[in-house]
């Protein structure tokens, strides 16, 4: 397994070489000044061209690039344009808040999405089949931002359950819990809806197989058959999906983090783009790259433990 | 009438899907005879209006229409939704017509693809239309590259399958060139996954489209656009919720539309699907 592993990891080093690039490029060769925005409307053309000059961006594209490039492969992405603070750090500063928020709305995506579509399929085509998965599919079409908003004037603003937006303190403590719950419930409809999904097509597929009829003509308890024997084989579409979903929330839920205000990755990339700190957008985007990557790796390894068929070679 | 159209109609939720999608069209293309109001002119003192006879969905902060507004917005939505759609099919599509049928050009296409895939996507169309700047058609641009990578693999995957098939060998055999094999034998016997994935990708367009009104990345103020009135209620939410609440709505129903359409032409054009997921 290690050899599939350090395969895998070399794999995925021309996928980063092409993210980077990208970022760069998307962020370089389209109109729009950083220095100008920095220095303002008013600046004279000195001001503007020192600046230019100690920021490094009078250089040619390559070189930029190059630059880029060699620093982040050590760990250095470079300063903000904007706080001139290390970028690696102001990520790092962001990420637990991100980290928190992902990981509470995919627990909560499992703990609601598995069961619902489990249920769904052992009581097939019955109402709670039919009410489950149009529940499901009207979740999938609802625009998060918009859910949001709902949930902000209902919970908030009539019944002032919970805080408008903000991260409070530890999860641990009761402040930090009632800020967490509408942002991590918001972003977890979406996944609720897919996982539920994926659930329920696996586990038809799965206990229409001659092995659940056997486990079934034994004489086990229904229950068993579905939760032992059944649901860990329906999982391997589901484990898929949501490691996805995690590696790319972990990159920040822009749309989430910046109606609730939650001081994660998220904001942080989308205030970059708009004031063109490309350093931090690069830094951003080479951070959900490199997670995504990890993340399916991680998920290509899960497959082994839910189905010990699957070999690594 | 065909096994496929019975399959479609007697799938409920594929029904309602396009009887959504029907009515938004006529209501968009009429909108200019069925709204009520002006969806520009401003009448201040109405601002915030709760719904009424003169307002049926209420009135915005500046005294405009709201259902008037949605229903030419409905025109903005679906022409961003399906020509967004139409650039990434066509592009999509083409690329992995060439990744599958030519070897040489698979690892080279479909590498770009993952670089694509690996990029968050609602980041990279911010940064493109932030880039661009906000217009109609930087929108769809920034929202037909996403979906790229997805129809090109789609198209790839069934290319592999196709070219191994003994009526592509015998075509070969007949003499006929490539592009022949390509576009009037391979290409045509991948339309039903391609139309299912299509309609499916309408509705994440749309939505992905409002997601950057509602950033104030999409159109301009004052052209009636969803998710942007969303945005804007979003300051008066506590007197006047129906100003974000309506828009919102008229968003899920269209998007739902479009899924429960996919999910009924799935059914209906894919028996492998159906017979997983009709159980």
């Amino acid at each position: 397994m290690g050899g599939y592993v350090l395969r895998r990891l070399w794999q995925t080093i021309p996928v980063l070489f092409g993210v980077s690039l990208l970022a760069f490029a998307v962020m370089h060769v389209v109109p729009g000044d950083p220095v100008r925005l920095i220095a303002g409307p008013d600046a004279p053309e000195s001001v503007v061209e020192r600046i230019r000059f100690e920021l490094g961006l009078d250089r040619p594209l390559h070189e930029q690039y190059w630059s880029f490039l060699s620093r982040a492969l050590r760990g250095d992405l470079g300063r903000s344009l904007r706080s001139r603070a290390p970028v690696a750090d102001e990520i790092l500063a962001r990420f637990p808040a991100t980290l928190e928020l992902t990981t509470a709305s995919m627990v909560i995506a499992v703990i609601v999405g598995v069961p619902l579509g489990l249920i769904a399929a052992v009581r097939r085509a019955t109402w709670v089949d039919y009410v489950a998965m149009t529940t499901s599919l009207s979740t999938l079409s609802m625009p998060v931002f918009w859910l949001a908003i709902v949930a902000i004037w209902l919970f908030s603003l009539q019944l002032g359950w919970l805080p408008v937006s903000g991260r409070g303190g530890p999860l641990w403590q009761w402040d930090g819990l009632r800020h967490m719950a509408l942002p991590a419930a918001t972003l977890a409809t979406t996944s609720i809806a897919i996982t539920s999904r994926l659930t329920r097509s696996g586990m038809l597929d799965v206990l229409g197989r001659e092995y659940v009829t056997t486990a079934r003509a034994k004489g086990l308890p229904p229950v068993s058959v579905v939760t032992k024997h059944a649901l860990k084989n329906a999982l391997i579409p589901v484990v898929t999906v949501v490691g996805l979903q995690y590696g790319f929330l972990l990159g920040g839920a822009v749309v989430t983090e910046t109606i609730f205000a939650w001081p994660g990755v998220g904001r942080l990339a989308m205030s970059a783009i708009l004031q063109r700190d490309y350093p931090v957008v690069q830094g951003c985007v080479l951070l959900v790259a490199v997670l995504f990557v990890m993340v399916n790796l991680l998920v290509d390894l899960l497959y082994g433990w839910l189905d010990p068929r699957i070999r690594y070679e | 009438m065909s096994a496929g159209w019975r399959r479609f109609v007697s799938h409920r939720l594929a029904v309602v899907g396009l009887a959504l999608i029907a009515l938004l069209i006529l209501l968009a293309a009429f909108a200019s005879q069925v709204a009520p109001r002006d969806p520009i002119r401003q009448d201040l003192p109405s601002a915030l209006a709760p719904p009424s006879r003169e307002f049926p969905l209420g009135a915005d902060e500046f005294g405009r229409c709201i259902l008037s507004r949605i229903l030419y917005g409905a025109r903005l939505s679906l022409v961003v939704g399906v020509l967004a759609t139409a650039v990434g099919a066509v592009t999509g599509i083409l690329l992995g017509l060439l990744a599958g049928y030519f070897p040489r050009l698979d690892a080279p296409v479909m590498r770009a693809m993952e670089v694509l895939l690996a990029f968050p996507s609602i980041l990279l169309a911010i940064a493109i239309v932030a880039a661009l700047g906000p217009s109609l058609v930087n929108v769809m641009i920034a929202v037909g590259l996403r979906s790229i990578p997805s129809f090109a693999r789609l198209t790839r995957s069934m290319v592999l399958s196709l070219k191994e098939l003994e009526f592509v060998q015998g075509v070969h055999a007949l003499g006929a060139g490539h592009g022949r094999v390509l576009f009037r034998h391979i290409l045509p016997n991948s339309v039903s996954p391609l139309l299912v994935f299509s309609s499916m990708q309408v509705a994440t367009s749309i939505l992905l489209a409002a997601i950057l009104s509602f950033l104030g990345l999409g159109v301009q103020p004052p052209t009636p656009e969803w998710g942007k009135m969303v945005s804007d209620g979003r300051a008066y939410l506590l007197d006047a919720p129906h100003v974000s609440l309506f828009p919102g709505i008229a968003i899920f129903l269209t998007v739902m539309g479009f899924n429960c359409l996919g999910d009924g032409l799935r059914d209906a054009l894919d028996p492998r699907m159906r017979a997983r997921v009709s159980e």
